[in-house]
């Protein structure tokens, strides 16, 4: 059996902090990791392979959810993942989805920390406090800035947050001219238009290369190292130390309980279903929200007849994700100037500006938690795009001639702008996930059952926020506008089922993400998120990580485990 | 016999048309445009019909779209429902024909052609035949050459299309 100091399952934005800091320190850490290890040469910007075969996530066949939702009649409506095509993986690869992200950075704001003191109880929710407050995450927001790398530059905007430095340690990426007409349009329109923060190295730094501007970022894998991918930015630190070995194609099916308090070793199947065990020190789970429930559930024992760490009752509650939707409008050449049509197509450069003016907002003497609007071209997948003209107005396909001129059309006098719009999903408790024994994947384990709801609050909120985006679109003279505001969860931005807190007696997780039950055992990926803030998740996972790591290095100095 | 009899029927036939066509192994993505059996003459006119070159496409032979399709055919990522659709529909739209006309989709003429597939697009499963064959045609049209489409980057050419770097150099499913 492998002995090391530190396990860490799951090779993402939850575990990679831990391994780098754990490492650097001179510990030994072994990261298991469920997919393969790709090296930037292997990213190739293949949409076929990419875009249209999910490359980099397991085959619906193989490994699935049952999900559960609510129809209009408040019936639960019971579906297999592989049956329906619903999938809810995301990178299963050394440095996890982080390879895939678009890398919008923002950070949490002061009151995300504490909702429920600044907006009280809402019904039907289980909204909480945090048991740490922001100014305690701020100087990890800031380390991750350095380490990983965010471009970016400050401006004043109503809801800036309290910062330890001045400004982003690298400067904004290569920027569209539509961002130049956007801040007119906001301007105009009263709106505090705002530089996007990318995690996205602008030029060379950090022994990584600087964007290519491939014109193809999110859902790809980065082929210069400038995307501020788990691997990249932290994992491959990692293992030059000498202390940190990352073995992949390794699930962890079951974490083993020694005793009613801990941890005694994991256990793994290779790729070969050949099962291995680790032993360690301190066991870290970031295997991604659903999937650490999952195993936390899948690792019963006589010490954890529900599960490990869940004689609470409570892994796998309060699941999140992030609320909101999306809405686009296409801005066609006959309505823009000449210079504007030919700095349309411009490829390559990121638009890069969002708006939180509406961080938080009163309706009618009643205050809500607003959202952020980030802003970007359509995705430069040509198929999806393709595919958007086989219709005609009345719904029916068009072909020959009139495909053509559409086709035409979209691809070179027009581009679609589109933003997409982040608010709380708020935690309840029709929304968690279970492990009911009926189905198993591909390596005999019991799969995750996702019960999903959307509090219509959400709804309002995300509604509200998208009407202020079309504003800025019509104001840019953008044409069929359409928005998708709905309680659909978005299967990248997910966090919450094992939420910390100060009590055992309703959370998982104390407030340095260690088990309340185990003392050796952590939880660093988005699972810890009692709410989730109204941003996109990964720099809070990051941030967090590296305070969990410190708090674990604090520990093993002192001998206190 | 009416439109969704004849779906049963096929859906039940389809499991040995699928049997010899989703057999064998080819060594690239997109194989040769072989047309031999009436079912993929059919799907390489309905290709052309759809796609006309008079309207500016590139060709299906620029395209290799038929033999995109086979590699489809034999994709284990393509659930088999979906294999199952594109050889069933090139059936159903013989079968229309002969309803409509007496005669074998290959054997219309132009604006009959047009005039049936309009006519099947008003239906349910014609309107999911014609798009996912579609589907296809735009994945044949916009995959990297190292597909075995889009030849000589014909697809890309048409519409300005510029791919992202680093391309594929080779087939990755």
């Amino acid at each position: 059996m492998k002995t090391v100091d530190i396990c860490i399952i799951g090779s993402g934005a939850g575990g990679s902090p831990i391994a780098y800091t754990l490492a650097k320190a001179g510990f030994s850490v072994v990261v298991l990791e469920k997919g393969p290890s790709y090296d930037e040469s292997d990213f190739k910007k293949d949409e076929i392979a990419v875009g249209r075969r999910s490359l980099y996530t397991p085959e619906l066949k193989d490994e699935y959810h049952i999900i559960e939702t609510y129809n209009d009649e408040g019936d639960i409506v019971r579906e297999n993942g592989k049956e329906v095509g619903w999938s809810f993986w995301n990178g299963s690869m050394v440095g996890g989805s982080s390879n895939l992200m678009s890398g919008y950075f923002h950070r949490m704001k002061p009151n995300d920390f504490k909702l429920r003191t600044v907006f009280g109880d809402i019904e039907g929710a289980n909204v909480v406090d945090w048991p740490i407050d922001y100014e305690t995450l701020e100087p990890y927001y800031a380390k991750v800035e350095s380490l990983v790398g965010v471009s970016g530059k400050m401006v004043d905007h109503p809801y800036r947050e309290p910062r330890s430095t001045p400004d982003y340690p690298f400067s904004p990426t290569w920027e569209h001219p539509i961002a130049s007409w956007f801040d007119e349009s906001c301007k105009a329109l009263g709106f505090y238009a705002m530089p996007t923060p990318r995690a996205v190295l602008p030029y060379d730094a950090l022994n990584r290369r600087g964007c290519s501007y491939s014109n193809l970022c999110g859902s790809y894998g980065c082929a210069t190292g400038a995307k501020g991918n788990a691997k990249a930015a932290l994992l491959d630190a990692a293992v030059q130390t000498g202390n940190c070995s990352i073995i992949s194609e390794a699930f962890v099916y079951k974490i083993e309980s020694a005793s009613k308090n801990s941890v005694s070793h994991i256990s793994y199947y290779d790729i070969k279903k050949q099962s291995h065990h680790v032993k360690a020190t301190i066991y870290i789970l970031a295997a991604q929200a659903i999937e650490s429930s999952r195993l936390l559930l899948n690792s019963k024992s006589d010490f954890f007849p529900n599960g490990l760490a869940n004689n609470s009752g409570l892994v796998g509650k309060n699941l999140i994700f992030s609320a909101g939707g999306s809405g686009e409008g296409r801005i066609n050449f006959e309505d823009i100037s000449k210079q504007r049509q030919e700095n349309l197509l411009l490829r390559g450069a990121f638009v890069n500006r969002s708006l939180q003016d509406w961080y938080e907002y009163d309706i009618k003497g009643v205050s809500y938690k607003g959202g952020t609007i980030d802003f970007l071209f359509e995705h430069a997948n040509a198929v999806p795009r393709a595919l958007a003209e086989v219709y005609d107005d009345n719904g029916d396909l068009v072909w020959g001639k009139v495909l053509a001129s559409k086709l035409h059309h979209a691809f070179e006098k027009s581009r679609v702008f589109t933003f997409e719009v982040f608010n709380d999903w708020l935690p309840t408790d029709k929304c968690y996930v279970s492990v009911d024994g009926d189905d198993v994947d591909k390596w005999g384990e019991d799969v995750a059952t996702i019960h999903l709801y959307g509090h219509p609050q959400d709804l309002i909120v995300g509604q509200h926020l998208a009407d202020k985006a079309v504003a800025v679109l019509t104001d840019l003279g953008a044409k069929d506008i359409s928005v998708g505001i709905s309680d659909s969860p978005p299967p990248n931005l997910v966090a919450g089922g094992c939420r910390f807190g100060n009590d055992p007696k309703t959370s998982v997780l104390d407030a340095n993400c260690c088990a309340h039950e185990v003392h050796n055992l952590y939880v660093s990926d988005a699972s810890f998120m009692p709410t989730g803030g109204s941003v996109p998740y990964t720099w809070t996972i990051y941030a967090n990580a590296f305070r969990v790591a410190d708090a674990i290095l604090q520990r093993l100095r002192s001998q206190n485990v | 016999m009416s439109m969704m009899k004849r779906r049963d029927f096929l859906q039940i036939s389809s499991v040995a048309v699928g049997a010899t066509i989703f057999g064998y192994a080819a060594s690239q993505y997109a194989s040769t445009a072989n047309v031999s059996s009436t079912t993929f003459k059919n799907i390489a006119l309905v290709h052309a019909d759809l796609f006309d070159v008079k309207a500016g496409f590139p060709s299906v032979s620029e395209l290799n779209s038929v033999g995109y399709l086979k590699g489809v055919l034999q994709d284990p990522k393509i659930p088999i429902d979906k294999k199952e659709l594109i050889i069933n529909g090139a059936v159903w739209l013989d079968e229309t024909a002969q309803e409509t006309y007496s005669k074998e989709y290959l054997q219309l003429a132009s604006d009959e052609r047009q005039k049936l597939l309009k006519e099947i697009s008003m239906l349910r499963w014609g309107d999911n035949w014609i798009w996912t064959l579609m589907s296809f045609q735009f994945e044949a049209m916009f995959a990297d050459p190292i597909y075995g489409s889009n030849l000589n980057q014909s697809g890309w050419k048409w519409l300005a299309y510029e791919p992202g770097f680093p391309r594929p150099n080779e087939v990755a499913i």
